[in-house]
């Protein structure tokens, strides 16, 4: 099995909505393989939602947290933690709830350590005064990979759990948060939010409100927010989706035109205790907070689906509408060439196709 | 023999009447003459079918449309065009409708025509503007039969989904949720803009009427704009499908009276298949926004329920109990 | 055959940040307190059930109606809904009168499984007032002293348990309340709670042991305790009216039951899940086992544990950490941190994750949290309900 080692760095950040506004958050940046005595230039820097973390179920990860501190808010001096979401049987130390072990102060830092046995989509999260950590950004995404993918007979090939029907061409995260900017405002000029008159005005998919969705990855004029939530696809590929609802409200989203099937859940395959498929059909996806799904589809005629919230009142940027959790799944003509699409060459990179990620971020996970 | 099934919608200005107010709202009528209806007309068909719906608007100022949810390869076309796959439509590089739109003024329609697959339920609603469009008012139902449904024959016949799917029934309801904000209604009827962020519901509907509505018949003369009914009365032993649909913005949790029920389809895909059996039982059940549970409840005593929202607060017209989103199942010996 | 008796009394709630709120509830007894939720009730498959009702309200009609039993049968016959003389809707089922009116329901169990009762009468302000519990129905052939006959669903459904836990979810918006107590129309549209309940308590309440003196009105607590390796059974009932998404940290949950149904129907459907959205109106049956990664001092942690003064142990002073990585271990604990871990257990959270559920009236921590604490060894009649 091979390592992973990560440093994310905990800080703050602005973000930027369709409509021009800026808002203030607390977040994550990847500071892997930075020099020392350069860390605290991505001071600042956070990114929304968190660089994804991914790895080999099998893999030892090391996952070091290196407290920033709050450029913004130089009188704050909260700790951090990380939590992943969902990792089974794990220990108090390494689960990153502060009341219960560690956290890490401004200027320090801690190893979180662990060795994923279960693939699937999951996510991370500080856990220091959660309600206001979470909201104010510190989530991002978590991708564990099946082993099947390097058995013989499958390598090259890209598979959501460790079952040959859960094979993809291309994957696309779907994270899906809120925004209340009062929340934000407040907490950047130093004052209480009462967290029960939480009511949001923007709703975001992978850190962005429509149309910033289907802007490309690592867009210039969003630079604290690289991930692009366009799903780029041809016909008759098969499209892994990986949704994840790390907001504080439910979500209902729907793609027009193309039915889903849901073949895991908080990572874990959907299958029976005698191997049967579970998988879920479905036209439109419920995700509760703290839950992930992933669901595949195969890729129908060209065109333009959009993938939007069902909760239609919630497509708006702060009362603009078409905004919030709106994006597009473009399909484009099949390629000129032979069938058996699914043959790829070998030792291709991860999400080379239809990745949400800025180019500067596609990594293997690194097996020294 | 699959057939071509036509339905004219036209979108209407009506007036919706829920216990304590009158509400105006957009909603689609079969005909120019004909009162707009909550939810629109049933768009009925069998598996194999294709559905040609005509959407024509005299009455709005705004671009209308409809999508259709849950269907696949749905095809648009205008007076002067062909057909072609629908897709959205875009105003300075930003969406404004999820589907082709009829404008105000220009063509005289706009058709959409797709193969009904599958059987089941089905919304269809309006796909521009849907935080306001849908919630005045523009959603209606679709239901496909399978193949055989009306032949006594055929293994399919009265079943929502076909031979061993266990979605065989003796009587058939229809109930679509959604809610009302009477405020928001009142402003956009009148031309006004509307904050969708102030969106907030104070009656609670099933099939367009609030308790104690929902008790009245189908086709209730002092109801004209709200035809359906959701009453339910039944014997015990038989088989009673409860068609759930949400076609509000909000989830909903629809008790079943306090009977247990099993559920036999999602989204319009049955749980049972003639490999696998994946339904289930519940006394209650919780719809995302557009999502639909259908349910199989069979007493097997007499008594006298009341199918409700779950959120308590939303059995009230307003603040006032009874009212909202519940009806009455009755079952005698 | 178990007869219950149920006052609908009144009284005050009190919540961690000091804060007292007047609330209905169900007592089991006439010289008891109200409480929420009420008193849990465990019955057994196949026998009957009798409910005496008694109503100490002075003006409201009280009824209970319990989702998934039916028939339910009041004086012989069948209950049935009240209407009052202008053919208003006032209750689901027969009510006792108010100022001391009673009324009893007679109903058997066909099926084991968690269910809620609740009041069917002006449900949405009696409900919210408090008028909720939860019943468990055992097994016809349940029997704690065999391992393969304690179980949720019966011999041989895959849902044996080692302990069990009750957790009911709910929440509170006191103006709501406050009206009530005070006889002011509610504007029910203006609902907005500050409050999210597991048993009727707010964290750090919901970690106190059952029946603490000081919160009269609220007996039950939600902290979950077991070993590594034993199975054990969350009940979660969604007795408020909305949903909530309950996430425990440690280990995934497999949900075995809803609504009192075992989870197989034609196929096993039970299935792992990290959060559970308890649906309001709805049960939930979740089998939790925690076996950890088999770290102990002669199997060390891959990671060197970094000087506890870098770092923050805790909250503002106190910790549930043991200040050692191991199960069952001390380690040190800075100077001025008071440690609430006695055995070196581990704690891990069980909470609602829209977060903002986790505050008492905005302030973190609080509200719909809780712990699963994994002790090295536990005392059998620790997590067993009556
Ligand atoms: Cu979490
Ligand atoms: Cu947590």
């Amino acid at each position: 099995m091979g390592t992973v080692s990560r440093r994310y760095g905990a800080t703050d950040g602005f973000v930027m909505m369709p409509d021009g506004t800026t808002h203030y958050i607390f977040g994550f940046v990847d500071i892997t393989g930075v020099p020392e005595h350069m860390i605290f230039e991505s001071r600042g820097r956070a990114q929304l939602p968190a660089p994804l973390l991914e790895a080999y179920e099998g893999d030892d990860v090391y996952l070091t947290l290196t407290n920033l501190g709050m450029p913004g808010r130089p009188d704050l001096d909260d700790a951090h933690t990380i939590h992943w979401h969902g990792f089974p049987n794990q220990i108090p130390l390494w689960d990153g709830v502060p009341e219960v072990s560690l956290s890490v102060p401004v200027g320090r830092d801690f190893v979180y350590y662990y060795r994923p046995r279960d693939p699937g989509t999951y996510m991370y999260h500080c856990h220091f005064e959660p309600v206001e950590h979470i909201q104010m950004g510190m989530v991002g995404p978590l991708v564990v990979r099946p082993l099947i993918e390097k058995a013989p007979g499958y390598a090259g090939r890209k598979f959501a759990y460790n079952d040959p029907a859960t094979e993809f061409d291309r994957e696309y995260l779907i994270f899906l948060t809120e925004m209340d900017s009062r929340a934000h405002h407040l907490v950047a000029n130093v004052q209480e939010f009462d967290w029960t008159e939480y009511r949001p005005n923007y709703w975001l998919l992978n850190g962005r409100a429509y149309p910033d969705t289907v802007k490309p990855a690592g867009a210039a004029e969003l630079p604290a927010q690289p991930y692009s939530a366009l799903v780029s696809v041809r016909t008759g590929e098969r499209v892994l989706l990986r949704f994840v609802n790390l907001g504080y409200q439910q979500h209902t989203v729907q793609i027009l035109g193309i039915p889903l099937r849901v073949v895991g859940e908080d990572a874990r395959r959907l299958l029976g205790v005698h191997g049967e498929d579970l998988s879920r059909r479905r036209n439109t996806l419920y995700l509760a907070p703290g839950q992930t799904a992933d669901a595949i589809f195969t890729a129908p005629e060209p065109g333009v689906y959009p993938l939007y919230s069902t909760n239609f009142h919630r497509n708006t940027n702060d009362g603009s509408s078409f905004g919030g959790m709106v994006t597009e799944v473009r399909v484009s003509p099949r390629r000129a060439r032979p069938e058996r699409s699914r043959a790829r060459p070998v030792g291709r990179r991860r999400w080379s196709h239809g990745d949400n990620r800025p180019v500067g971020e596609r990594r293997v996970p690194q097996h020294p | 023999m699959p057939a071509l099934v036509r339905k004219d919608l036209w979108v209407r200005r009506g007036l919706l009447k829920l216990p304590g107010a009158q509400v105006p709202f957009w909603g689609f009528a079969p005909s120019p003459s004909a009162p707009p209806v909550l939810p629109g007309p049933v768009i009925t068909a069998t598996a194999g079918d294709v559905i040609l719906v005509t959407l024509r608007n005299t009455e709005l100022p705004v671009p209308v449309s409809l999508m259709f949810p849950g269907q696949t390869q749905v095809l648009t076309r205008r007076p002067a065009t062909r057909w072609k796959p629908v897709s959205p439509r875009y105003e300075a590089g930003r969406m404004v409708s999820l589907t082709d739109a009829l404008d105000p003024g220009t063509d005289d329609w706009i058709r959409y025509q797709f193969r009904a697959g599958k059987p089941g339920v089905y919304l269809y609603q309006s796909g521009t503007n849907p935080g306001v469009q849908v919630q005045m008012g523009l959603y209606g139902l679709i239901v496909v039969r399978p193949l055989g449904f009306e032949r006594p024959s055929s293994p399919n016949y009265r079943t929502a989904y076909g031979a061993r799917t266990g979605t065989g029934f003796d009587i058939e309801k229809l109930l679509v949720l959604g809610e009302v904000d009477t405020a928001m209604h009142a402003r956009v009827a009148a031309g006004a803009e509307f904050n969708i962020l102030d969106f907030a519901p104070e009656y609670w509907v099933i099939n367009g009427r609030s308790y104690p509505d929902t008790d009245r018949p189908d086709y209730d003369a002092t109801l004209p704009h709200q035809p359906l009914g959701s009453a339910v009365a039944a014997k015990t032993g038989q088989r009673i499908l409860l068609r759930l649909v949400n076609a509000g913005f909000l989830n909903h949790t629809v008790t079943l009276g306090g009977l247990h029920g099993r559920v036999v389809a999602e989204d319009a895909f049955p749980l049972a298949s003639s490999e696998l059996d994946t339904t289930y039982e519940k006394t209650a059940v919780t719809l995302g926004a557009g999502q639909s549970v259908e349910v199989i409840v069979t007493p097997g005593h007499p008594g006298e329920h009341y199918l409700r929202a779950r959120d308590y607060l939303r059995i009230v017209n307003v603040s006032s109990f009874p009212g909202g989103m519940m009806t009455r199942l009755l079952v005698t010996a | 055959m178990a007869t219950i008796d149920l006052w609908v009394k009144d009284g005050y709630l009190s919540t961690p940040d000091g804060n007292s709120i007047y609330f209905w509830g169900f007592s089991a007894s006439p010289d008891g307190r109200a409480q929420v939720p009420g008193p849990h009730l465990v019955v057994r498959q196949g026998e009957q059930v009798t409910v005496n009702l008694m109503n100490t309200l002075p003006l409201e009609p009280v009824s209970i109606v319990f989702p998934g039993q039916w028939p339910v049968s009041v004086d012989g016959r069948l209950a049935r809904p009240q209407y009052d003389q202008a053919g208003n809707l006032v209750s689901f089922a027969d009510h006792a009168p108010p100022d001391r009116g009673v009324i009893s329901y007679t109903f058997t169990p066909e099926r084991p499984g968690t269910f809620l009762y609740e009041s069917g009468t002006h449900p949405h302000k009696q409900v919210p007032m408090g008028l909720y519990g939860a019943l468990v129905v055992r097994p016809a052939d349940y029997d704690p002293g065999d391992p393969a006959h304690k179980t949720a669903y019966g011999f041989g459904t895959d849902t044996e348990f080692d302990r069990e836990y009750l957790l009911i979810t709910g929440e509170i918006d006191p103006e709501l309340n406050n009206a009530v107590g005070e006889g002011r129309p509610y504007p029910v549209p203006r609902f907005r709670p500050r409050y999210w309940t597991l048993n009727g308590r707010c964290a750090p309440d919901t970690m106190l042991p059952d029946r603490v003196p000081h919160l009269p009105h609220q007996p039950y607590g939600s902290m979950v305790m077991g070993q590594p390796g034993e199975k054990i059974l969350i009940r979660l009932a969604g007795a408020g009216v909305d949903n909530h998404p309950v996430h425990p940290h440690g280990n995934h949950v497999r949900v075995v039951g809803a609504d009192g149904r075992l989870l197989r129907g034609g196929t096993d459907l039970s299935g792992r899940r990290f959060t559970v959205l308890v649906g309001a109106g709805q049960t939930w049956d979740l089998v939790f086992s925690w076996t950890g990664l088999g770290f102990t001092p002669e199997n060390p942690i891959p990671t060197v544990l970094p000087n506890r003064r870098n770092l923050g142990v805790g909250d503002a002073g106190w910790t549930m950490w043991s200040g050692s990585p191991y199960l069952g271990q001390k380690g040190d604990i800075p100077v001025g941190v008071v440690s609430f871990n006695e055995f070196g257990e581990y704690y891990f959270m069980l909470h609602a994750h829209e977060e903002h559920k986790i505050t008492n009236w905005g302030e973190f921590p609080g509200g719909m949290m809780s712990m699963v604490a994994i002790y090295p060894s536990l005392s059998p009649a620790v997590g067993t309900l009556p």
